[in-house]
């Protein structure tokens, strides 16, 4: 189920191959995280999300830059031709960026989940995840994932 | 005719000079059926100043659809992100003057394209007329096309976009039978074992996970002959000749209603895109191809990607009295054109009936691309639509758009009231079975051993 070449990770969601680059770390919640300079985090949504998301066509942020976030907090909400889903903070932080790109056209985030990054914060995550141990905890739950979208769960 | 579409309908000043519309008309997505319903209300509004481009018999090598691209200023209308059209143009050469994406009408209004592909809901039928609407907006630009100066010839391709499919005229597959199984194709090398399920519904979740509804793709008899559990279906879902309609409505009534799971929709579109699911469609699952009409678009692009199909259902042949060549654009199917999709329906079944489960000498293999690799990532810069100053028509949009006062017609109003509705209901807009239940816990916090 997981495959692996130098640089990324391979996970199939049936004929569907989601990658997970492994110079990033990952949130149980299907974030990644990339370190930046200045104490700072950027993150974006995992291949495993957009592939659940499909075409993503609305991103609305309820936070603002400068503000101080709270992990678990709630940042906004997604939308997409097959659902709408809130998104919550996997990091607490000052947030000082949004990627403008990504909400003013947020198929770009489908397409090109890792090139296309959606919040910064000041700060360092409290909770990650190494791209094996996230392919391990996605592999983990997949059957059950699988029975909970054929509405057998 | 849809009577509540809230449409500028100043005449176009540009009465000269024809604008050809260029929808990527595909049949997998929902919006892709948004943006071919909105190019026939655009064709409606403006009959004499507007021609429908159909991109399948500009790829099976179409001299008239040739010389439209080549002489006339095209507006593209993409589904998706994908931008199957932006990419078959560049193919070309061609530079449209304008391009415009329904994901991005659809983030405008908060209005998601609804749950049916066959028949659009309101809340599609809405996101279309919202279409119509902005490329009517462009139309009145006069600047539109005064940078367009009509082609000697279509350009060969950048390096990048392939060397051949578009700019080869394809001869007519007159050889091929127009009803019935011709197996005696392909030797190519294995590729990829894949799941032969549907794209709506139950069998898109399965596509999405992995598990079958039907069982294996396919495999190989003792014999070495390939033992078929699942086809391809591909309409030459044509947008102008009614046959081409016809086709694409009958491919419905096959992978929604009569062999779902065994069964699956390739977009013509989207093949010459590159799009990989669709050359996964071509490449492992024996193919049947409906043709609307004469130019026999669906077998020729399948021959033509080097994967002919295995069956040829050919509407001429099933109802000759049926004139499928003759042009049709209603935004919706007619009555007539409904019921010979039933027929159409009938006769594909009797061939996909005789292929399941029987062995024939077909082989998964390699569809030819003629050189294109389709990278999503990159068409975005290709294609000038994520920089706010290439494409004329987005410009044009986001700068309307920035002025325009909310919506005070009665019918947009209930449009926006459609759209508040869609928002408040989008978790229901799911075609998943249980996606619902996996989107509401995909992003929430939890403690570390819960699922997903």
């Amino acid at each position: 189920m997981v495959e692996s070449d130098c640089e990324r990770l391979i996970f199939e969601m049936g004929l569907y191959k989601a990658s997970f680059p492994k110079t990033l770390l990952y949130s149980e919640i299907h974030f990644w995280f990339q370190a930046r300079p200045n104490n700072v985090t950027r993150i974006g949504l995992s291949a495993y999300a957009g592939r659940l998301l499909t075409d993503l066509f609305r991103i609305e942020w309820k936070v603002y830059v400068g503000e101080q976030v709270q992990s678990e907090q709630c940042l906004g909400e997604v939308e997409s031709t097959k659902a709408a889903s809130e998104l919550y903070a996997p990091m607490s932080g000052k947030l000082v960026d949004i990627n403008a790109a990504a909400v003013n056209d947020p198929s770009c985030v489908s397409l090109e989940p890792y090139e296309n990054w959606l919040l910064e914060f000041e700060g360092q995550p409290e909770r990650v995840m190494q791209p094996r141990e996230y392919t391990d905890y996605l592999a983990s739950g997949w059957d059950e994932t699988v029975k909970l979208l054929k509405g057998q769960a | 005719m849809d009577t509540t579409k809230p449409i500028d309908t100043r005449p176009s000043t540009r009465v000269n000079q024809k604008t050809v519309i260029a929808p990527c008309m595909g049949v997998g997505k929902i919006v892709a059926a948004v943006t071919r319903r909105a190019s026939y209300l655009i064709k409606d509004q403006c009959p004499d100043s507007i021609e429908l481009l159909s991109l399948p018999a500009l790829l099976a090598g179409d001299p008239a659809e040739r010389k439209l691209i080549q002489d006339h200023p095209s507006i593209i209308i993409d589904g998706c992100a994908l931008r199957c059209t932006a990419h078959i143009y560049r193919m070309y050469g061609v530079e449209a003057v304008a391009k415009i994406e329904v994901n991005q009408i659809m983030k405008e209004r908060k209005l998601g394209p609804g749950k049916t592909r066959k028949d659009l809901e309101e809340t599609g039928r809405k996101l279309s007329a919202f279409t119509a609407e902005r490329v009517l907006q462009a139309l009145q630009d006069e600047g539109l096309s005064a940078d367009f100066t009509p082609l000697d010839d279509l350009s060969e391709p950048p390096p990048d976009a392939g060397t051949g499919c578009p700019h080869r005229l394809v001869p007519q597959a007159s050889s091929l039978p127009a009803v019935g199984i011709d197996t005696g194709v392909s030797e190519k090398t294995s590729r990829q074992d894949a799941c032969g399920t549907n794209d709506p519904a139950i069998a898109e979740a399965a596509e999405m996970t992995g598990v079958c509804q039907s069982g294996p793709e396919g495999a190989q008899s003792a014999s070495g002959k390939h033992i078929v559990n699942s086809v391809t279906i591909l309409p030459c879902q044509g947008i102008k000749r009614t046959g081409g309609r016809v086709t694409q409505r009958a491919a419905y009534h096959i992978v929604e209603d009569r062999f779902l799971g065994k069964s699956q929709v390739l977009c013509i579109s989207a093949l010459a895109a590159g799009v990989q699911e669709d050359v996964d469609m071509l490449e492992n699952f024996p193919t049947v191809a409906l043709n609307g009409c004469a130019l026999r678009c669906a077998s020729i692009a399948a021959e033509h990607h080097g994967m002919a199909a295995v069956a040829h259902v050919d509407l001429q042949t099933i109802d000759p009295d049926f004139k499928g060549e003759e042009y049709c654009l209603e935004p919706d199917l007619t009555d007539i054109e409904a019921n010979e999709a039933l027929k159409l329906a009938d006769a594909v079944s009797v061939e996909v009936e005789k292929l399941l489960g029987s062995e024939i000498d077909w082989k998964k293999g390699r569809a030819d691309l003629h050189g294109l690799v389709h990278e999503p990532g990159k068409i975005n810069a290709l294609t000038g639509y994520t920089d706010p100053g290439s494409g004329f028509l987005v410009k044009l949009a986001k700068a309307q758009w920035a002025k325009d006062t909310p919506p005070s017609s009665a019918v947009s109003a209930a449009a926006s009231r459609v759209a508040a509705n869609e928002v408040a209901s989008a978790q229901g807009n799911c075609e998943y079975p249980g996606l619902k239940s996996v989107m509401i816990s995909l992003f929430k916090p939890k403690p570390r051993k819960e699922i997903v």
